[in-house]
């Protein structure tokens, strides 16, 4: 009979390389499109100078295009 | 000793690959030895060349405390992971222009454009990236042009400055005709780039209103919703009404990228500027990724020969010889000074080390190369004969398919009709002769990668979603040059009236706006209405304002690098500096001197006056004559300003070179103090630190 617990067993280590590969990934591509850039930017704040109030989402989202846009930023 | 032992196998099989490539004349060969040259080529200048630059030329310290820490924000100044680092300087730096050089330099044959891509790109554009960044990095990230007027003096700063608005000018246009050529009575096309816009405008609500900076999440909607407008086009294109309406010429068609640019240029970026920019950088990721594993399981055969007989300058795609022609035509994917404006702009403030800079600068130069090389494959893996016909103007090889199909084959490459209307219809186009830009033909050249890789009966589907790529590409380029340009010269006129330069006072705004605009608008509408295609006027002058940039900036590294007591190792940037002068130089000198009408811009507006005046010209001629002869004339001039700004640049290095060498004083470096650096790299995560 097969022994699916011990088979799992066996996979484990392989099934927990691919999920750290697939994160790391994931907060790669988080990174370079900056989907994470508010998580960053509280993080800092939180870290730095706790006792001021922080951008909510959306105002942090618009400041940070203003400034993005107002240098070169793209290419050929 | 194992590194070495690696190295000297790299080096055995790319010189091997090489080899196969250079010698293998007779047989066509296959893809793969391009990218296994390639690839080896980066590596092992990656590993060796790089890490010896790293070490000994400019000296990375990984101890010291670059700005993203020290004047660390949370929002541009944060120490961010190296290979987010390398992703964003690769998104940032890489665009259209890798893919249309090499596409349009396949006129020479596939060898020049190869070897100068890999060539070029090892010892010279990833070693501008990689240095531009480092300095930049030492210098609280500041602009090139900041870094040449502080290094260099004010003069060799103001011609940086003045240089790099007229190629962000020059290259608006040039890809606007690109895509506009693309669209041209093509209703798919047109239809898909015009729902690009809708689209990015939901995003961009999404993004803002909707979930506030998920960035991904919005991205991944507008994919999906760009993959719907290209299938969507296939049901337009099959509805003859439909069709119609979105069956245009070309100067309606550049009157809407025209109108769309100074849109884009005063709307607040939430609503299409910064959107596109998402969704272009994940797809520019998705679709290079994509190319590369559907390369390695097609395995293409390259049918275009090692060279042709357009070496010698009668080529059709554009005038002039490979030397100096082929090291214009392909700017980016080798060596480009736009580059340095992007390591000087948002990635220095993003290093968290010293360390990281290699990764960012020379290996996402590596990774655009690479994808130069994948663009050379895309165009010659496509019979020789249907590669001329559909980039060769009308103008050049006869404005009928059997002119054009008589030259062509006539010239040794043969072409039928019939074969050039089988494939129009597999992709879904009415025809591809004469579609000039090099965006049809890569767009041909990938829908058969994809097509045979992942199945061949959607090569329509393939194709409109090429053009798509493209064309997200090139409108963001729109949009942000513009943008760029605006700024830079509400700048400039700041300095003549102070209000001028607010940048966000809304006169100033439309001025400044619209003047850009109208630049770039002008460019493009000769472009159009020229019988030839415009691109083989537009994309030299391309070149050699690009190739400038380049030189500019490598003179500023090379200052920098006899001004911090590096003079021995200035060479690692004065020989790709003095190559890049002389071939520009070279380009330059033909275009404006040449008596060739083909060739120079003086010979041809001569030639046409002459033509003009005689009365020879057809009736549908005479109406345009005067514009492109002024036109001919402007590109002229332009070209004799741009060699001047290039020279006096390169003779500003050469003075404060000579003052530093016989002991005299010169503007002190503009480097920041040593601070230590506190951050831990074990701690630096992604999304904290």
């Amino acid at each position: 009979m097969c022994r699916p617990s011990s088979t799992l067993q066996r996979w484990a280590p392989v099934r927990t390389d691919v999920k750290q590969f697939l994160s790391a990934g994931l907060s790669l591509l988080r990174g370079v499109t900056g989907d994470d850039a508010y998580e960053k930017y509280v993080a800092h704040y939180e870290r730095t100078q706790p006792e001021h109030p922080m951008l909510g989402a959306a105002e942090f989202f618009q400041a940070q295009l203003e400034q993005k846009w107002n240098c070169v930023s793209g290419c050929c | 000793m194992n590194a070495r032992l690696v190295g000297i196998l790299l080096a055995l099989v790319g010189g091997f690959a090489l080899a196969g490539i250079a010698l293998q004349r007779d047989e066509p060969i296959n893809a793969l030895w391009l990218v296994t040259a390639s690839v080896c080529a980066y590596i092992l200048g990656y590993r060796f060349y790089a890490k010896w630059i790293e070490t000994k030329v400019f000296v990375a310290d990984t101890t010291r405390a670059t700005p993203a820490e020290r004047l660390n924000n949370g929002r541009d100044y944060l120490p961010t992971h190296r290979w987010v680092v390398f992703g964003h300087h690769f998104a940032a730096i890489a665009g259209a222009g890798p893919l249309v050089g090499p596409t349009l330099a396949m006129q020479f044959g596939y060898l020049p454009g190869t070897l100068w891509i890999i060539v070029g790109a090892v010892l010279g554009g990833c070693v501008q990236d990689m240095l531009i960044l480092f300095m930049s990095t030492r210098r609280d990230g500041r602009s090139l042009g900041k870094i040449a007027r502080d290094e260099l003096g004010p003069i060799g700063g103001t011609a940086a400055v003045i240089g790099t608005l007229m190629i962000i000018i020059i290259i608006i246009a040039v890809l606007g005709l690109v895509i506009v050529n693309a669209m041209k009575h093509s209703p798919w096309a047109t239809f898909t780039v015009f729902a690009t816009i809708p689209i990015a405008m939901i995003v961009g609500f999404y993004m803002r209103n909707w979930r506030p900076g998920r960035v991904l999440e919005g991205s991944l909607l507008g994919l999906a919703l760009l993959i719907v407008a290209v299938i969507g086009g296939g049901a337009i294109d099959h509805n003859e009404t439909l069709r119609n309406l979105f069956n245009w010429e070309g100067v309606p068609l550049a009157g809407f990228v025209i109108a769309y640019g100074w849109l884009a240029a005063i709307l607040p970026v939430w609503v299409l500027l910064a959107p596109r920019d998402y969704i272009s950088t994940f797809l520019k990721i998705a679709v290079v990724v994509l190319l590369a594993v559907a390369i390695l399981i097609m395995r293409p055969v390259i049918h275009m020969p090692a060279l042709t007989q357009f070496i010698d300058g009668t080529g059709p795609i554009f005038a002039g010889k490979i030397f100096p022609f082929v090291f214009i035509t392909i700017a980016c994917g080798a060596m480009s000074g736009f580059h340095a404006l992007v390591s000087s702009g948002t990635t220095p403030k993003m290093v968290a080390n010293e360390g990281d800079i290699r990764l960012a600068g020379y290996g996402s130069m590596a990774i655009e190369s690479f994808v130069a090389i994948m663009a050379v494959i895309a165009a010659t893996l496509l019979d020789p004969g249907v590669y001329f016909a559909i980039n060769s103007g009308a103008g050049v090889v006869g404005a009928t398919a059997e002119a054009a199909v008589q030259t062509i084959s006539g010239w040794g490459y043969p072409v039928t009709v019939e074969q050039m209307r089988q494939l129009a219809a597999d992709v879904g186009e009415s025809t591809l002769f004469a579609r000039t830009g090099g965006a049809p033909s890569l767009a041909v050249g990938m829908a058969s990668i994809f097509g045979s890789a992942f199945g061949k009966g959607l090569l329509s589907l393939w194709y409109h979603f090429a053009i798509m790529f493209e064309a997200i590409f090139i409108l963001t380029t729109v949009d942000a040059g513009t943008r760029v340009g605006r700024f830079m010269l509400q700048d400039a006129l700041g300095q003549i009236w102070a209000p001028l330069g607010r940048t966000s006072w809304y006169p100033s705004v439309l001025l400044a706006s619209t003047l850009i605009v109208l630049g770039w608008g002008y460019f493009l509408y000769i472009g159009v209405i020229d019988p030839n295609g415009g691109i083989n006027i537009l994309w030299p002058l391309f070149g050699i304002a690009n190739q400038m940039l380049a030189a500019m900036a490598l003179c500023v590294a090379t200052g920098i690098l006899v001004k911090t007591k590096r003079l021995r190792y200035a060479l690692v940037t004065a020989l790709p500096l003095a190559w890049i002068v002389v071939v520009t130089t070279t380009a330059a000198f033909q275009k404006i001197f040449s008596t060739d009408a083909k060739l120079g811009f003086f010979a041809a507006a001569n030639d046409m006056a002459a033509k003009l005046a005689a009365g020879t010209l057809a009736p549908e001629r005479v109406k345009v004559a005067p514009t492109l002869i002024f036109n001919q004339q402007l590109d002229g001039w332009l070209t004799i300003f741009f060699l001047l700004l290039l020279w006096i640049v390169l003779i500003e290095t050469a003075r404060m070179t000579l003052r530093r060498v016989r002991g005299l004083p010169v503007l002190p470096s503009s480097e920041t103090p040593y601070v230590q650096t506190k951050l831990n790299p074990a701690t630096l995560g992604s999304s904290a630190h």
